[in-house]
């Protein structure tokens, strides 16, 4: 009998969920991401010969509600085309019905790492860069409701984006926004950066934006 | 042995352990294969890897709440 490296077993108690994508386009290179939705994988484009980030719902969660969250993250993101904002590149299913889309693969450190060894001056400037894809999205009906330092990227030149809009809710009538309160009723976001009003009222985006505010004391 | 196994052994554990990273095209040249193969033959490969884990796992587990938490440890992923 041939005994396995702790290597290799490590490897098989990862790959026995890696996603495998039909056809020979993505090929999922390690996860560097984990959430309650799903995980992000870094992945190869072999036709554009390029790294992207795979993000695939987790095989432990089957809940309907969080596939759509998914999906319409998906459709967020390719709707609001803007520099702070990740660009979704493709989105499709496994052959086991998960939805997956990919997106560009950010590397650098979240916002919290990266303001904890950053001047006052530059902290500032991601704050600003921060609220552009910010404001941007609300101009489109699109407000964030998880906006904190470690749903911020750091570029390794200097951009800033703004990720994981999984809990964000859309609406071209400011009326119907819900705060913090999904369509089930669920309290959406971060407790430590919602505004005060939001988990049990409807709130409006002015007093949204005190999780900008959290952010920001956080950030600085 | 088949030439699925071998794909699977090639790019899922002796890769990691000599600590190389081979891509799909580079293993579907060692073997002859496309990348396309390549791609299947681990989809297949991992899911029967899977499913003998868990039927092994289920075996020898008491109850199903004994069996969910342990799949959930051994597999990062957890459940599906």
């Amino acid at each position: 009998m041939t005994w396995l490296s702790d290597a290799a077993v490590d490897r098989l108690r990862d790959v026995a969920d890696w996603p495998v994508p039909a056809g020979n386009r993505y090929e999922i290179i390690e996860p560097i991401a984990r959430g309650g939705m799903g995980t992000v994988y870094r992945a190869r484009d072999h036709e554009l010969d390029r790294q992207v980030a795979f993000k695939v719902l987790s095989a432990s969660v089957s809940s309907p509600d969080l596939a759509a969250c998914m999906e319409q993250e998906a459709r967020i993101l390719a709707r609001l085309e803007h520099p702070g904002i990740v660009p979704v590149y493709d989105v499709g299913r496994l052959d086991d019905g998960r939805l997956f889309y990919v997106m560009k693969l950010v590397q650098g450190p979240r916002l919290d790492e990266h303001a904890a060894r950053r001047p006052l001056a530059d902290r500032l400037r991601c704050f600003t860069r921060i609220c552009e894809p910010v404001a941007f999205a609300h101009a489109h009906g699109v407000v964030h409701r998880d906006l904190k330092p470690e749903n911020v990227m750091v570029g390794r030149f200097g951009e800033v984006l703004v990720m994981d809009w999984g809990a964000a809710q859309v609406s071209q009538d400011i009326s119907d926004f819900r705060g913090q309160i999904s369509d089930s009723d669920v309290v959406v976001g971060t407790r430590a950066y919602m505004a005060p009003v939001s988990p049990v009222s409807r709130a409006s985006t002015a007093r949204r934006s005190r999780s900008s505010s959290a952010t920001s004391r956080s950030a600085i | 042995m088949t030439r699925l196994f071998q794909v699977f052994q090639r790019y899922d554990l002796d890769a990691p352990t000599a600590g190389v990273a081979p891509t799909y095209p580079d293993v579907a040249k060692a073997f002859g294969v496309s990348a396309t193969d390549v791609t299947n033959y681990l989809s297949a490969a991992r899911k029967t890897f899977r499913r003998l884990l868990l039927d092994r796992l289920r075996s020898i587990c008491g109850d199903t709440a004994e069996f969910e938490s342990e799949a959930r440890h051994l597999l990062r992923g957890g459940l599906r």
